[in-house]
């Protein structure tokens, strides 16, 4: 039976790199007695995985874990399998919800679509009329390099769903996934860029993630 | 949770910012109102190898113990951060509460190896103590010292206001309430020194005066303070049976270099080596109860989720219960998915069985330390290891399907010859006929031999305390001989830096004039000298003309039986008399039956525990 675990990654564990942060969760399930199932040949390890890892120094409220579990668990029992994970969490860690996967549905890297972040400036450098000019552009235009060393232009506007200011702070929800990925901060430097910042100016900002999404009847819904 | 001291400007440019971020699963953070002493424990490295050291997690755990104290970490920060503090004038800071260093009360440092020598200094200019003890100020924490190195506690004399000599769960506690006595009745920095004078162990570099003779050696080591001993001997716990184990550790984010929990089996060993200063400063061997261990396993895997344990000790098949405590190990930690590591084994057919047991034959390798090629070199050490069982272990081995070995020598050893050298190579080509001698259906690929060799440091409290130590141009013509006569087709050669060597000799042996030195060469730049990328000998170079000291005045020296050594007011049980005369059956290639098989009066007897009172079997 697989679990999808929701849970956050707040405060100074923000600095610890993907692989560690794996790390770290494989002996904080060992230390909860979580019953993860092993995988099978020589080196065997925790079968879980993370729906889209966070980069270092970002912070998540809404990050996503599909775990396999060594039996079948009921309602009750995910319950208290999330207070003994969350016993076990370090600081900022905290395991939110726990769902059971429906037979066959899609593991959560494979489905994740899209991202809602916050981003917060240290400088008022843009305001409301920026933004909306911004997101009036018809393409935003980058060139990707791809791994023969060719660029290609490529247009982000469509896969910005959706961009607002809200006390200050960026809004954004993003494309995510396989197909189509974009970082907030590739979006913060264009608009930054947009907005006539000077390039090289040292731009002070923090980016929290408050949600992944997967597709759901045409919809975006929580992971 | 507590507000990080770098910004996240910072951090993120930093290599691992992880190194200075404090709050792992673990870890135990004491507001600093609501205790009376405070501690900052340091090992002067970079935090994943510090985070690997037993004896740290122990002092952390004993001081945290307590109520009335708290225990907080500290390490060196790694080039790119050391950089930043120095530019941004941002003063270092312990991981658990992030404040400054100097806002402690104690400042403890374990020593481990000399090449740490000018990070001790770096932790000390970067939070802004002063490096000298004599101009530390009330406000300045009090700086103590313990380890391995702090045997010779006299090349950083300068530096340290206390050091402890021994186990610190005997008398650290002590250490603290004196503290806490001392802060109470409003007494100086100087009052608590000279308080902590009555405490067993415990030597404060100010109460003594050293004075040379025209040739350099020492005249005189004399108590300048009526409260002062003229021997301090090192402390020790009699009996482990019941002793206190830090049982949840710390479990670092990133991966320190040793990245599981340990088990402590004893603490000692019986075997004699001549050139091994652990062998003889941790005398008498003392074992732990096997029901002791069982438990610490236990709670271990509990409280840390570790996936792999090591068995900790210098000489792990010499643990009397090394069988059934092995079989409780791989019983309850293959449910729990736990690997179990076994270093520290000598190769044979017991520890063989064993290793099949826990370790995946095809992919690891064993190691043998013969240290030495010749059987007249490995009688000089005393090794007590004949070609016959270092062959035979290794056709075992490869019998039972490993085809990857390292083995471990050194070059330099006293009353070495270039035959001895040559030995080295013939060794190890033996070992690899013994792979060729099993029928070619039985093994597994070509055979990978490694062959490390290390230069011969001479270390206080060791029968070579007295020996000169090669020269660099000694040390190199044997190193090209050496590679000159092995067969690279199927083995692979490796070596250390001479002058790395050489300069560890003359940390190693230093009296307290080495203090200067090493302030001279942190001042010319050097830090992290234990580590090749940054060892620069340019800035030892310059210290030693700073300084007028002879390098070889301390390593390529013999010393006389009369010469009053730098660190001989240190009585570590094992007496100067056994010393000499293991000294002397070495040159002459005699051996000495380890303390298993007879007793020879070492000393250590005086602290009438462990191996010495217990029955020979």
């Amino acid at each position: 039976m697989k679990a999808r675990l929701k849970f956050t990654k707040t405060g100074p564990i923000r600095f610890v790199g993907h692989l560690d942060f794996m790390r770290t969760l494989q002996k904080l399930f060992r230390r909860a007695g979580i019953p993860v199932a092993y995988s099978e040949g020589f080196s065997p390890h925790q079968n879980f995985s993370i729906a889209a890892p966070l980069p270092v120094g970002t912070t998540s409220e809404g990050d996503y874990l599909d775990m396999q579990l060594t039996h079948a668990f009921d309602k009750g029992e995910l319950a208290s399998l999330l207070a003994k994970a969350n016993q076990a969490a370090p600081p900022g860690v905290r395991f939110l919800t726990a769902r059971i996967l429906e037979e066959g549905e899609t593991a959560g890297m494979a489905a994740v679509a899209a991202s809602s972040y916050v981003v917060e400036l240290q400088d008022s450098l843009v305001d409301a009329g920026i933004l909306q000019a911004f997101m009036d552009q018809e393409q935003i235009l980058v060139l990707k390099i791809n791994k023969k060393g060719k660029s290609k232009e490529q247009d982000l506007r469509p896969g910005i769903l959706a961009f607002d200011l809200e006390d200050g702070k960026l809004h954004m929800t993003l494309a995510t996934g396989s197909v189509f990925n974009i970082k907030p901060e590739t979006v913060l430097s264009l608009l930054l860029e947009f907005a006539g910042t000077p390039a090289g100016q040292d731009v002070h900002y923090r980016v929290h993630r408050t949600e992944l999404y997967r597709q759901a009847d045409g919809k975006l819904v929580p992971l | 949770m507590q507000e990080l001291r770098l910004s996240d400007e910072i951090l993120m440019h930093l290599e691992k910012p992880a190194r200075y971020i404090g709050n792992e699963p673990n870890m135990v953070w004491k507001s600093p109102e609501e205790v009376d002493v405070r501690l900052a424990v340091c090992f002067p490295d970079v935090y994943e190898i510090g985070m690997s050291h037993l004896g740290l997690s122990i002092l952390y755990n004993q001081v945290n113990k307590r109520t009335d104290a708290s225990c907080e970490r500290v390490f060196s920060p790694w080039p790119d951060l050391d950089k930043v503090l120095r530019e941004k004038d941002i003063p270092l800071f312990a991981l658990e509460s992030q404040q400054d260093v100097r806002s402690f009360d104690l400042l403890g440092f374990t020593v481990q190896y000399e090449m740490s020598y000018t990070n001790i200094l770096q932790i000390l200019d970067l939070s802004k103590i002063p490096l000298l003890a004599s101009e530390r100020t009330p406000e300045d924490p009090v700086v103590c010292a313990g380890g391995p190195c702090t045997y010779n506690p006299e090349p950083l004399a300068d530096f340290v206001d206390f050091f402890y000599i021994g186990e610190a769960e005997v008398a650290f506690d002590q250490v603290l309430d004196l503290y806490k006595q001392n802060k109470e009745r409003g007494g100086s920095r100087e009052d608590y020194l000279v308080s902590l004078l009555d405490v067993e162990g415990i030597y404060v570099p100010r109460f003594y005066d050293v004075a040379y003779k025209e040739d350099g050696t020492i005249a005189s080591f004399r108590p300048n303070h009526p409260k002062a001993k003229s021997r301090i001997q090192k402390r020790l716990v009699v009996d482990l049976k019941g002793l206190d184990f830090p049982l949840d550790p710390i479990v670092p984010y990133i991966k320190p270099v040793h990245d599981r929990m340990v088990l402590e089996l004893f603490r000692g060993c019986s075997r004699g080596c001549r050139f091994c200063q652990a062998g003889m400063v941790y005398r008498p061997v003392r074992n732990k109860p096997l029901e002791d261990l069982a438990a610490q396993a236990d709670a271990l895997v509990r409280n840390t989720g570790h996936d792999e344990m090591s068995l900790v000790s210098l000489s792990s098949s010499d643990y009397p219960q090394l069988q059934p405590l092995a079989e409780h190990l791989v019983d309850s930690c293959g449910q729990e998915h736990v690997n179990l590591s076994l270093p520290s084994l000598r190769i044979d057919s017991m520890s063989l069985s064993l290793m099949e047991k826990v370790q995946d034959v095809r992919k690891s390798s064993l190691t043998f330390a013969p240290e030495a090629g010749s059987q007249r070199m490995r009688d000089v050490i005393n090794k007590g290891l004949t070609e016959e069982d270092i062959l035979g272990g290794a056709s075992a081995a490869f019998a039972s399907g490993w085809n990857r070995v390292k083995l471990y020598f050194m070059l330099g050893l006293p009353t070495e010859h270039m035959e001895d050298v040559e030995a080295i190579a013939d060794l190890s080509q033996k070992i690899v006929d013994c792979y060729h001698h099993i029928p070619k259906e039985q093994r597994n690929g070509p055979v990978s031999v490694v062959v490390s060799t290390s230069f011969f440091v001479p270390k206080p409290f060791t029968p070579f305390q007295w020996c000169a130590q090669d020269r660099k141009e000694d040390f190199l013509s044997k190193q090209r001989l050496l590679n000159g006569r092995i067969n690279k087709k199927r083995i692979k050669y490796n070596s250390h830096d001479a002058q790395t060597s050489v300069l560890e000799g003359v940390l190693a042996r230093g009296d307290r004039r080495v203090g200067a030195l090493v302030l001279a060469a942190y001042r010319n730049g050097a830090v992290f000298d234990a580590w090749t990328e940054h060892f620069s000998y340019g800035c030892w170079a310059k210290a030693f003309e700073q300084t007028g000291l002879d390098p070889l005045f301390y390593s390529a020296r013999e010393r006389s039986r009369e010469e009053i050594l730098p660190w001989e007011f240190i009585d570590i049980g094992v007496t100067k008399k056994f010393l000499w005369e293991e000294y002397e059956r070495a040159v002459n290639a005699h051996t000495t039956p380890n303390c298993m098989v007879d007793c020879v009066h070492c000393g250590a007897g005086v602290f009438k525990g462990g191996i010495c009172i217990e029955s020979k079997a």
